[in-house]
């Protein structure tokens, strides 16, 4: 892979972003992920990003704006709208996952992130597949 | 003709029970006691009128005491209920107008012809037809009596008139066949009859009246008991919405700890942040292994609950091959055998077809099924065989492990249920089973035991290969 597909993580879980970054830069051996602690002034922030994230993975219960709320606002988004978001989360009741696949995600990983399934789990994502490893 | 068969019918057995017969009896009797009355107080009265010497008889007054002989005796026949009482009053009646006649020589003799109705109008007051007419033939032979004393003319004078009354009468009632009895009989009859069906309309509406009181009590304690029934169940509800909320959050709340905990002792025992020892990287495999079984557990109960809500969403897909989906199951039966003298066997035939279901969930059934056999079997062989039946797929686990009581089988199917021997090994929570067993039922298919203590276990599970039951999900 000659250019590195650009990752943005939101979570406020610092644990969650440390691991994230480990899994793509060790895992995935790519340069790094774009990590936001909260959704603060969050499509600004993501608007002002250079080069624009290629993947985002949101996290769901997060402030002030929530998973779905972040969604919304990218898919509002001209720049945005097509681009792949999936929801990285530790709830995974069904009703809670049909909800996520009713607001459109493209796909869901429910935590902890298995480090051996991460690669061909983000080689899917990229290949425009929609991934629903809900556990 | 108006008899008592011609009234109309009653369905009431009880009117049947009391009877007409009965009843007439009653109404005759009642008018006999009248009769007797009347006929006492003339005895008196000629008494009376005897002793004051204001009214004489030439003979012996045998016919007064003959009357009252008579009237005595139906006196006693009525309080017995006697069914001969109304003959008797009769005979008597006649038998003493008889005497009369016997011992009378006066010219004057009108009183007597209409003495001798008496007896006639009471016999066809009281008598049925064939009553009637010994009654009127009673009367002729007593005057056959005056015939021996008397001449002719004077027998035609006395006597031949009232009989021909008498004769008449007979002759009228044996033509309406029946007598007034029978009509007045039959309307105190009707008349009692109407009275107890009144009676016991005003008593069956007394008790409708007392049963829809009851009714409406009924009713209002049943207003009451839903509404208790709806606030359990309102409760009830609540409950299981915080059990749902509870355990959603606390998968939220147990997972993302584990997110750092798996990957970074992972990431340490990988070697990647720098080198580690064989012993350390022994230790980091087994921190790995706990926290995925504690997440296995974690899995477990939020199955068991999404089973119990009946939230279970299967994710379906077509085409599964269950042979190579068993692949990394065998891996981990493997690795719980270590080095235990326990063979793994798999045994499926070269054409075997796929399914239709959820492929995560169908791996999680042989999962738990392989894992229980590793666990309990300490040597012999685990054999898991796939093959094909009818329509179905029949997956079978069978060990050489220490095998479950008949008494047992069920238990192991409920939730939080283990054997003792399975409380001894102290592994597990008792919910893989349940869980395999409602995820079998949800893809249309079953999952059963066969197996007894020291004849080791097999589990079947079976699969329709395509499941009506189960839609493709997008």
């Amino acid at each position: 892979m000659a250019v590195s597909p650009v990752l943005l993580y939101v979570d406020d879980d610092s644990t969650s972003r440390q691991v994230m970054e480990m899994l793509v830069t060790y895992s995935l051996g790519w340069p790094g992920v774009v990590l936001f602690e909260d959704s603060e002034n969050f499509i600004e922030r993501v608007e002002s990003l250079s080069p624009a994230p290629d993947v985002i993975f949101l996290d769901i219960h997060i402030q002030p704006h929530d998973g779905f709320a972040m969604l919304k606002m990218l898919r509002a988004h001209k720049k945005f709208s097509r681009t792949t978001v999936i929801a990285l989360t530790a709830s995974v009741m069904n009703e809670e996952v049909d909800l996520l696949k009713k607001a459109g995600f493209d796909g869901g990983i429910a935590k902890p992130i298995s480090m051996n399934e991460f690669p061909e789990l983000m080689q899917r994502v990229l290949n425009g597949e929609k991934i629903w490893h809900i556990r | 003709m108006l008899p008592q068969n011609a009234s109309p019918k009653i369905i009431d057995p009880k009117f049947e029970m009391s009877g007409p017969a009965t009843m007439n009896q009653d109404v005759r009797e009642r008018q006999l006691e009248y009769l007797v009355a009347i006929s006492v107080s003339g005895f008196v009265l000629s008494v009376m009128m005897i002793s004051l010497g204001r009214f004489s008889f030439s003979q012996s007054h045998w016919w007064l005491w003959s009357m009252l002989g008579g009237m005595v005796l139906t006196l006693v026949l009525i309080a017995r209920r006697h069914k001969l009482t109304p003959h008797v009053f009769i005979i008597s009646l006649a038998g003493s107008v008889g005497l009369l006649l016997w011992g009378t020589d006066t010219d004057n003799r009108w009183p007597y012809f209409f003495m001798l109705v008496v007896p006639a109008a009471t016999g066809l007051l009281l008598s049925r037809r064939w009553e009637t007419i010994l009654t009127s033939l009673l009367i002729p032979a007593a005057l056959l009596i005056v015939l021996v004393k008397t001449d002719l003319p004077t027998l035609i004078d006395r006597a031949v008139i009232p009989c021909g009354v008498l004769l008449i009468l007979t002759v009228v009632s044996y033509l309406k066949e029946g007598n007034t009895s029978e009509l007045m009989y039959w309307a105190v009859d009707a008349h009692q009859k109407a009275e107890r069906r009144s009676k016991m309309y005003y008593e069956q509406r007394e008790q409708l009246e007392t049963a829809l009181h009851d009714l409406r009590l009924a009713n209002d304690q049943l207003a009451h008991m839903n509404t208790a029934l709806g606030e359990a169940r309102e409760q009830a509800e609540q409950a299981n919405r915080i059990k749902s909320m509870f355990l959603a959050a606390m998968s939220h709340e147990l997972r993302t700890p584990l997110n750092g905990i798996l990957n970074f002792t992972q990431f340490v025992s990988s070697g990647m942040l720098g080198a580690v020892n064989e012993k350390q990287a022994e230790v980091l495999q087994k921190a790995t292994a706990n926290g995925e079984h504690l997440l296995s557990l974690i899995n477990d109960v939020l199955d068991i609950s999404k089973i119990e809500s009946g939230s279970l969403t299967l994710f379906v897909e077509e085409g599964i091959n269950l042979k190579e989906e068993v692949l990394p199951v065998l891996d981990t039966g493997r690795a719980i055998l270590k080095n235990k003298p326990v063979q793994l066997v798999f045994d499926a035939p070269a054409e075997l077809p796929v399914v239709r279901g959820d492929r995560r969930r169908l791996r999680q059934i042989i999962l738990n099924l392989i894992s229980n056999a590793c666990k309990f079997t300490d040597e012999g062989q685990i054999t898991l065989k796939l093959h094909q039946q009818d329509n179905e797929l029949i997956i079978s686990v069978k060990d050489t492990g220490p095998g479950i009581a008949p008494e047992d089988h069920e238990t192991v199917f409920e939730t939080f249920r283990q054997t003792e021997r399975g409380l001894k090994h102290g592994q597990g929570t008792g919910l893989g089973l349940p869980i395999s067993r409602r995820l079998a039922e949800a893809h249309g298919g079953r999952l059963w035991l066969e197996s007894d203590l020291g004849q080791g276990a097999n589990f079947l599970v079976a699969l329709p290969i395509t499941s009506p039951i189960l839609t493709p999900s997008g």
